[in-house]
């Protein structure tokens, strides 16, 4: 393993990433009485929503971003990094399509969608916020120092593995490709795996919303 | 880059002879967010001779361009650079969206809608194969 640092959390998150891959979509369609709870969706529902520890991040413009910032709203949060060519935008351009369709089909509902950093030595606040502003002006990017970002992380069942690398060396970050939904009560309640097709989590949102009206 | 490139944005140009046993279809780079310093790029090479392989790829664009892969492990995604991109006989190898694709590391400057960008692939036994990949803005390509 070259990897300089791994999230202390890894041996966890990677039970529960593992589980969900396997067997939690297939528990869910064949545990009937489930059903009800917990509808099928291109991931999986918490059965009990998560509470977020708190942690101290900043956003694109500098300001502190914590915990709290996350109510009144659901949040979609995708962990990646400004330096990653392939799936962060892919991710990022589903995100951007997400909302415009939610715009559309629940107009009365509030968002938010984050880019979180997995790399913050390169990926300062202004860096992030062109980033994630080219995929929708109304996107946000958190970054802040590693062990706030591994609270978020860890909450999330998130993994990452930052290289070691010289300084000014190009290198690669390696992370979990998953989109997490916090509830507008600040708890993480739902994660989306990867593909991800805007259409497919938005239609996963609205049966998430139902279980709620 | 000129006009004459623009205009042949969507042609590819081989560089080698007549008798290529491998075609390269389907290129395109994905534009660049603001700041970006690295860029991906896909296309597909049909080998309608015998197997070949990918062994190099290069372009004035970037400092380096490498082929990678895309290594789903322990719950993460991973980029690693391959060596060696097998291309066998009688198959079409894609390099896509979320899946291999080649990186463009240290890019002289962003890559813009409209434009093209020129990588020349090395193949062990094909030789050299000079593409031209038009840049696209990927944002309106979901719908």
């Amino acid at each position: 393993m070259s990897a300089a640092r791994i999230t202390s959390i890894a041996s966890i998150a990677l039970a529960a990433l593992a589980a969900a891959a396997a067997g939690a979509w297939l528990g869910m369609r064949t545990s009937a009485p489930r059903e009800q709870l917990a509808p099928t969706i291109g991931g999986y529902v918490l059965d009990e929503p998560r509470a977020l520890p708190d942690f101290a991040l900043v956003d694109g413009e500098g300001r502190p971003f914590g915990a709290n910032d996350f109510l009144g709203r659901w949040s979609f949060l995708y962990f990646g990094y400004t330096y990653c060519p392939d799936v962060c935008p892919l991710a990022l351009v589903q995100l951007a399509e997400l909302k415009k369709i939610l715009a559309e089909t629940e107009p009365g509902v509030a968002t938010a969608y984050y880019l979180v950093s997995v790399d913050p030595a390169r990926d300062t606040p202004e860096r992030l916020r062109d980033y994630v502003t080219y995929f929708d002006p109304g996107f946000r990017g958190l970054t802040g120092p590693l062990a706030e970002i591994d609270k978020l992380a860890k909450a999330a069942s998130v993994v990452y593995v930052i290289p070691e690398a010289e300084e000014g060396e190009s290198y690669l970050v390696g992370h979990s490709s998953t989109i997490t939904l916090i509830d507008p009560e600040g708890r993480i309640h739902a994660i989306f795996t990867s593909p991800f097709e805007a259409e497919t989590l938005a239609a996963d949102f609205s049966t998430i919303l139902d279980r709620r009206r | 880059m000129n006009r004459l490139l623009l205009l042949c944005a969507a042609t590819l140009s081989l560089t080698a002879a007549a008798s290529q046993p491998l075609s390269v279809s389907n290129a395109w780079a994905r534009a660049t967010p603001p700041g970006a310093t690295t860029a991906a790029a896909y296309l597909d090479i049909e080998n309608a001779g015998a197997a070949d392989s990918l062994v190099g790829v290069r372009s004035d664009a970037a400092r380096a361009v490498e082929v990678h892969g895309t290594r789903h492990e322990h719950g993460m995604m991973r980029m690693e650079r391959l060596e060696e991109l097998p291309v066998p006989s009688g198959e079409v190898t894609r390099l896509e969206p979320g899946g291999r694709h080649l990186m463009f590391i240290d890019i002289a400057r962003p890559f813009a809608p409209g434009e093209t960008v020129t990588v020349t692939l090395q193949f062990a036994n094909a030789g050299e194969i000079e593409v031209e990949l038009p840049v696209r803005d990927a944002r309106t390509l979901a719908r």
